[in-house]
């Protein structure tokens, strides 16, 4: 008999009442109709004249796949979405490293500062960088004393603005699960592995970065499933010419009060968002029957 | 017994001859409502009010439509939201009894609301603007020594390029910019036939590629540090990038002018909720805000047009005299107030705007 510890019930509770219901009625609503009434949606079932009778459709989600708006939303949201990754693994790696790296002491300071700016709210910290992105401010002012430009460069309301500051957002994100993973490192693999005539770009290639895999992929899918539906940082500091999934959803349930429309995409978004995850799942759970401990 | 007031005791209304708890949940913009108005009305009353700040028409509908919400008094956009909430029976009649100031209601702006309201039954003007154009004069005549109309300076492609290097923004909003844009194209009406969507999408994809920003957050902050020069904005927002540019002293003058086709005109209006759990409050407090000395107040203070008469010669001159608040009969004459439009009709609009700005 395979039965559940008791202890187990709480936090499936939780992940039933919390998670898995209100997916669940995000997707049922996908396939409602809208109406004009509170709220702005028909029954999916009701009885009428002693009937059961449903408003069911797929018109939504179909529209949602074949319209060319919505597909360059979920483009665009990709892209941003794998260069906020993609930089954050290039900075992010080599944070860690060293701070895992570092001594003792000095370990536990640059941790401290890597998390130091949770401790200021991360509206505060946009409205930051729009202070110091805008025409006049300290970015320019410092290019135009350097002679670099001539013309005050437009950089806020841009989407490289965007990423600049998706990345400065979730660069922690990242640092964190990496670091956790290299602090564990075994010393002594390395060490026989420069013994053995390994040159250090050898090492890393075959020891250092399959044993901090875990840790990697962990930290781009913080980054990653975040990132792809921001909606706050590209709605700051971005132009609202750059249609973005955020924005997409917001403008159909909040503006259309269109909600099958924004439930599908709101759905569609998730399933992209499963597809890395199981990936992941899996291919951890094969590093953990697979390889030597 | 101090938490509860007696409003029936001040007044014959059968209606409120029941306690009500001594509290007031007011959902309103940031600056509506400023905290000594607020103290005031407390200490005279002693009803405490709690003040959750709005940030847009159409969150604050999705709350109220949920229901429950136990908000008391709102003030909502005339159009398109209070037009589309009425039939929908988000709003409960007001009683015009328990409002003895209700006499100072703006008879010209009671009379545009009526459009939306007919009859005046849910709906009491408390600030109202403009849509038009504000600008820097410097720097549009450094761009440009050719003269031009302030509606062309957003709408007609040729002029719009001509600043595009200091900078147009135009209102993230179809709200706003669609009615306008079709009166440009010479229309009379905002319609959503198929045609006529087309030709707005081609008007403004025509503008597009020399716009700087599409936004109706911080555009008037870029205004007034003259980072941009001219914007399709809110007549409330000119007055605030004209205060912002003055108290940084940066010598950016800000203009506002009316557009020379129809002006689009919003009415920010008291309402009270269907589901509402302090009426009366709700009452008593719209009666308060409503005296001419405390709407002049709070109009001097934020700079908005006050919906109430009576106020208006309690202002200061500078304010009082100051066209693009109170604009003069000619341009009043030329004021348009969206009419309600149907569910399809908005989301075609809601659509087509999204897919304009995109560039879609």
């Amino acid at each position: 008999m395979n039965r559940l510890p008791f202890a187990a019930l709480l936090p499936l509770g939780w992940l039933l009442a919390f998670v898995a219901l209100p997916v669940a009625l995000v997707l049922a609503l996908a396939f409602g109709e809208t109406a004009d009434r509170i709220p702005p949606i028909a029954p999916l079932l009701e009885f009428a004249h002693g009937h059961l009778v449903s408003h069911l459709t797929v018109a939504h989600l179909a529209d949602v796949v074949r319209d060319p708006l919505y597909r360059s939303a979920f483009g665009n949201a990709l892209v941003n979405a794998l260069g906020t990754t993609a930089l954050c693994l290039l900075i992010g790696f080599p944070v860690a490293y060293a701070i895992a790296l570092a001594p003792e002491r000095q370990r536990r300071v640059y941790l401290m500062l890597a998390i130091l700016p949770f401790w200021t709210s991360f509206l505060m910290r946009t409205y930051a960088w729009i202070g110091l992105l805008r025409d006049s401010g300290p970015v320019n002012r410092v290019l135009l004393a350097l002679g670099v430009v001539d013309h005050p460069v437009h950089i806020l309301y841009s989407p490289a603005a965007v990423l600049l500051v998706m990345v400065y957002s979730y660069v922690p994100f990242f640092i964190l699960p990496m670091y956790a993973v290299l602090e564990k490192l075994p010393r002594d693999l390395l060490e026989a592995a420069s013994d053995l005539g390994g040159r250090p770009g050898y090492v890393f290639r075959t020891v250092t970065l399959p044993l901090s895999l875990p840790g990697l992929l962990a930290g781009a899918l913080l980054v990653f499933v975040p990132a792809l539906g921001e909606y706050i940082i590209p709605d700051l500091v971005g132009n609202s010419d750059t249609i973005m999934l955020g924005g997409v959803l917001w403008s159909e349930f909040f503006e259309n009060r269109d909600w099958p429309t924004a439930a599908a995409i709101a759905g569609i978004a998730a399933a992209l968002l499963v597809v890395p995850a199981l990936l992941l799942r899996q291919h951890l759970a094969r590093d953990r029957t697979g390889t030597v401990t | 017994m101090a938490a509860f007031a007696f409003v029936c005791t001040l007044r014959a209304g059968p209606v409120y001859c029941a306690q009500e708890e001594a509290v007031l949940n007011v959902y309103s913009w940031a600056e509506y409502f400023p905290a000594p108005m607020l103290r005031r009305f407390e200490a005279e009353t002693g009803i405490h009010v709690n003040y959750t700040v709005m940030d847009s028409n159409d969150v604050m509908e999705t709350t109220l439509s949920a229901g429950h919400s136990g908000f008391d008094l709102v003030t909502v956009n005339a159009s398109p939201h209070l037009a589309r909430e009425i039939p929908k029976h988000l709003w409960q009649p007001l009683d015009k009894a328990h409002i003895r100031t209700i006499g100072n209601a703006d008879p010209s702006v009671m009379r545009t609301l009526q459009r939306v309201d007919p009859g005046n039954r849910y709906a009491i003007p408390w600030m109202w603007g403009t849509v038009g154009v504000m600008f820097s004069p410097d720097k549009v005549r450094a761009a440009s020594s050719t003269p031009s109309r302030a509606i062309d300076k957003v709408f007609r492609p040729e002029v719009v390029a001509r600043y595009q290097d200091c900078g147009v923004t135009v209102l993230d909003s179809w709200v706003d910019v669609l009615p306008a844009l079709s009166a440009w194209l010479g229309h009379q009406e905002l319609s959503a036939d198929a045609a006529s969507l087309h030709e707005l999408a081609a008007a403004f994809h025509a503008i597009r590629p020399y716009l700087r920003r599409i936004s109706t957050a911080g555009y008037y902050q870029q205004l007034g540090e003259g980072e941009s020069c001219v914007a399709l904005g809110y007549s409330g927002d000119a007055m605030i990038a004209r205060r912002l540019a003055n108290d940084a002293a940066n010598g950016v003058r800000v203009d506002y002018a009316f557009p020379e086709t129809q002006v689009g005109i919003y009415v920010d209006s008291f309402a009270i909720p269907a589901d509402a759990p302090h009426p009366a409050n709700a009452h008593a407090f719209i009666e308060y805000a409503m005296r001419p000395e405390v709407s002049a107040e709070v109009a001097a203070y934020i700079g908005f047009a006050t919906g109430n008469a009576a106020a208006i010669p309690l202002l200061p001159v500078a304010v009082r005299e100051n066209a693009g608040i109170y604009p003069p009969p000619e341009v009043r004459a030329r004021f348009s107030l969206g009419r309600a439009f149907t569910p399809a009709e908005e989301r075609a609009f809601g659509r087509a705007w999204l897919r304009m700005k995109t560039g879609h």
